[in-house]
């Protein structure tokens, strides 16, 4: 589904994301873990071409991100706030990502109840602008946003931060019900180690813009991501 | 509570300032303004030193200065007020970080208001006043009369100064404001003799009234004390936040008819009617509108043949919210563009539907000044003729002059008593103006060579002409668009930071 090469970002001398190659295969759920600072958001934005890479490129489905637009044909994303319309009501909201992305009410409206219990009954139909919302529920708009025509791609930028815990368990649960039944491709990051290694088949660390280790996710693959930032610390 | 003095508070001004994040079409931008700021204080300069040459070369009495001046007084004080109106730049300042330490409220909003309206453009006529006053001086006008008259200049320069910053925070003030002061240089041409109590005022301060000087010292310091108690009042997270928005709940239904585009355009509809700083340019059309009636009634066209106003004012009738609006583009969607361009939007039909609104807004504002056919039939051909012109040229050429302008726009700030709103600032009144002046500079060479008829004729052609070329033109604009992508990207994710 996206494949890297070469990939290098500078910023300054103190920072460069530099990524020699990174294949991310179709279907696959792909988790991104690492300290601030480590790169993570710098990948996101390169991988849906919202910053230029210094050399190297992305590809989505063999199309190169930064050359054709093709890729948004079957991507989505919900990285921070301002992915958000603030003047809209959520329906609305869903409504314009559904006419962008050709997908009738129905369709929508068979998403979105996916996402029902995870709304709590504080999202529908209820006459209030996204920017009146709570952050959390603000988050729930967006993340369910990016579902909304079945994309083959979906990036999320920590999903789980600002949930409350019964949101957090809610949703890891939701993306497990989603993986089994589709095959779509999902990026996320986290930073919570825990839910991470819960709804992903393979971890990714990056550290000072480097993939650290890579690994597949099994039963000692929560230990280990313990064990390496704790390492960290102690190394500074 | 006394530990954070008005240095540290300067301080981190000074460091705001310096740090802002600084991009290469702001520094032309920089430039052009302090070239521009450069011309006017010469002149400024100039005209200090202008009455006393005169009176020298006219052999005016020294008793005398004082009162000749004070004749022509409103000329300066009027063109330091729309100075003041036309182009401020106060500095925002966010208050969120000063609420939990240790300092008195009171004395954050004292801070501000001594640094945040240290402006360019308030010592215009502080400068003319002090070059004068030292001029007269130097000629044996006695200090005792100088003095007290340089000093109700001065309040006079503070309190528009003030005036200007109120009327920034409230659309309907600002409305007023322009209304009104339109309105009174309309009257003024009519009744030069009105303007006569004003150099009155200056005069008897001049004479040693002490009850006209404390009149200014009164109104700056009531209007003080006003703007104090109102950013007291204003220095909560939730001020001005509405309780419960009224929610436009309309559907707009029929934008499904334009298909994808249709997306867009309802999306641009719910921006305009859901935003405090949209909601503004539908006042902006209803002040151009009254501009339009001060322009034709009070006959400014007429003496001496001169049509500039009155192509001026054609104009900007039919194009006043285009001109506004366009010019924001995309800005307006500054605080979501990141899902604009990572999802399956593409830039032509983000830009189509700006342009079918903006054609739209022609169509509306050019039926509601037809009223305007009242004053000649050559008004109401060349409204027509311009707003051909401004749906097919102009249109195009303001959503290409989006692409300099990549200033965030807060759609809905909460913290409005102390931000800026960028209703009069200087880069704004230049590309406003330019929008303006390149048919104007079009209009009159064809006008002189081919005479009125064709010349409207060939004003016309142009803009059916454009608007036929609908397609390329859009195509070109969104390759353009796209390969500024990211410098909209990067620049409205830093405001945000500051």
């Amino acid at each position: 589904m996206i494949s890297i090469r070469n990939l290098r970002k500078t910023y300054d001398k103190n920072f460069s994301l530099d990524i020699p190659e990174l294949l991310i295969p179709a279907g696959q759920s792909f988790g991104l873990v690492g300290n601030n600072g480590a790169g993570k958001t710098t990948l996101f934005s390169l991988i849906l071409d919202l910053i230029r890479p210094t050399a190297g490129s992305v590809r989505i489905k063999n199309i190169p991100v930064h050359e054709s637009e093709d890729w948004k044909q079957f991507t989505s994303a919900y990285l921070d706030e301002n992915f958000l319309i603030p003047y809209l009501t959520p329906d609305e909201y869903f409504d314009f990502l559904a006419k962008l992305r050709g997908v009738n009410g129905q369709e929508k409206d068979k998403t979105l109840a996916f996402f029902e219990p995870f709304f709590t009954g504080e999202i529908r139909g209820k006459k209030k602008y996204i920017r009146d919302l709570s952050k959390g529920n603000q988050k729930k708009v967006g993340i369910a946003g990016t579902f909304i025509g079945h994309p083959d791609l979906i990036l999320l930028d920590e999903p789980f931060a600002n949930l409350d815990p019964s949101s957090q368990i809610l949703l890891k649960r939701l993306l497990n019900q989603w993986r089994r039944s589709h095959a779509t491709t999902l990026l996320i990051s986290s930073h919570n180690l825990e839910h991470i290694t819960d709804v992903t088949d393979r971890i990714v660390l990056l550290n000072n813009g480097r993939i650290a280790e890579d690994m597949q996710v099994n039963e000692g693959t929560l230990k280990e991501l313990i064990e390496f930032f704790e390492n960290q610390l102690t190394e500074k | 509570m006394d530990r954070f003095g008005l240095r540290d508070f300067i301080k981190l001004r000074w460091l705001a300032f310096i740090r802002r994040p600084l991009r290469a079409s702001t520094l032309i931008w920089k430039i052009l303004k302090y070239i521009f700021l450069a011309l006017m204080y010469l002149e400024v300069v100039f005209f200090g030193f202008f009455p006393l040459l005169i009176f020298k070369e006219k052999n005016i009495p020294v008793s005398r200065y004082l009162p000749e001046t004070n004749k022509y007084i409103f000329i300066f004080i009027g063109f330091a007020f729309f100075f003041n109106m036309m182009i401020n730049n106060y500095s925002s300042l966010k208050i969120k970080p000063f609420l939990l330490l240790p300092i008195h409220k009171k004395r954050i909003v004292r801070y501000y208001l001594a640094t945040g309206w240290i402006n360019i453009t308030q010592f215009t006529l502080i400068t003319w006043v002090v070059i004068v006053s030292a001029t007269f001086l130097y000629a044996g006008v006695p200090p005792g009369r100088v003095i007290p008259w340089a000093l109700a200049l001065v309040l006079t320069s503070i309190w528009f100064n003030m005036l200007a910053w109120t009327t920034e925070k409230s659309p309907l003030l600002y409305v007023i404001t322009t209304v009104v002061m339109f309105a009174t240089i309309g009257l003024v041409k009519k009744h030069p003799e009105w303007l006569e109590p004003a150099g009155k005022i200056f005069q008897s301060v001049a004479d040693g009234n002490l009850l006209s000087l404390s009149g200014f010292v009164i109104l700056v310091a009531l209007t003080y004390i006003f703007i104090e108690k109102y950013l007291l009042r204003s220095m909560y997270l939730d001020t001005r936040r509405k309780k419960q928005e009224k929610i436009y709940a309309s559907e707009l239904k029929w934008t499904d008819y334009f298909g994808k585009t249709g997306a867009y355009i309802q999306n641009d509809i719910r921006l305009i009617l859901r935003n405090k700083r949209t909601r503004m340019l539908l006042m902006q059309m209803l002040v151009t509108l009254f501009y339009g009636v001060f322009i034709f009634a009070s006959g400014l066209y007429d003496k001496n043949g001169q049509n500039f106003w009155k192509v001026f004012a054609v104009i900007l009738l039919s194009g006043a919210f285009m001109i506004n609006f366009g010019g924001f583009t995309p800005s307006w969607d500054s605080e979501y563009f990141k899902l604009l361009v990572s999802q399956s939007v593409n830039f032509r039909l983000y830009l189509e539907a700006k342009w079918r609104l903006m054609v739209f807004s022609v169509l509306v504002m050019t039926i509601l000044s037809l009223p305007f056919a009242y004053f000649g039939k050559d008004v109401l051909m060349l409204l027509i003729a311009f707003a051909f012109f401004n749906a097919g040229i102009n249109s195009f050429f303001v959503l290409w002059t989006g692409i300099f302008n990549k200033n965030p726009v807060k759609l809905n700030s909460t913290q409005q008593a102390f931000q800026k709103t960028q209703s009069g600032n200087f880069k704004l009144v230049f590309i406003i103006f330019l929008r303006i002046l390149i048919p104007i500079l079009l209009y009159f060479p064809l006008k002189k060579f081919l005479g009125f008829n064709t010349a409207v004729l060939i004003i016309s052609l142009l803009g059916i002409a454009g608007m036929l070329l609908k397609n390329p033109v859009l195509n070109y604009l969104a390759r353009l668009y796209n390969r500024h992508k990211y410098d909209f990207v990067e620049s409205y994710s830093k405001l945000e930071e500051l």
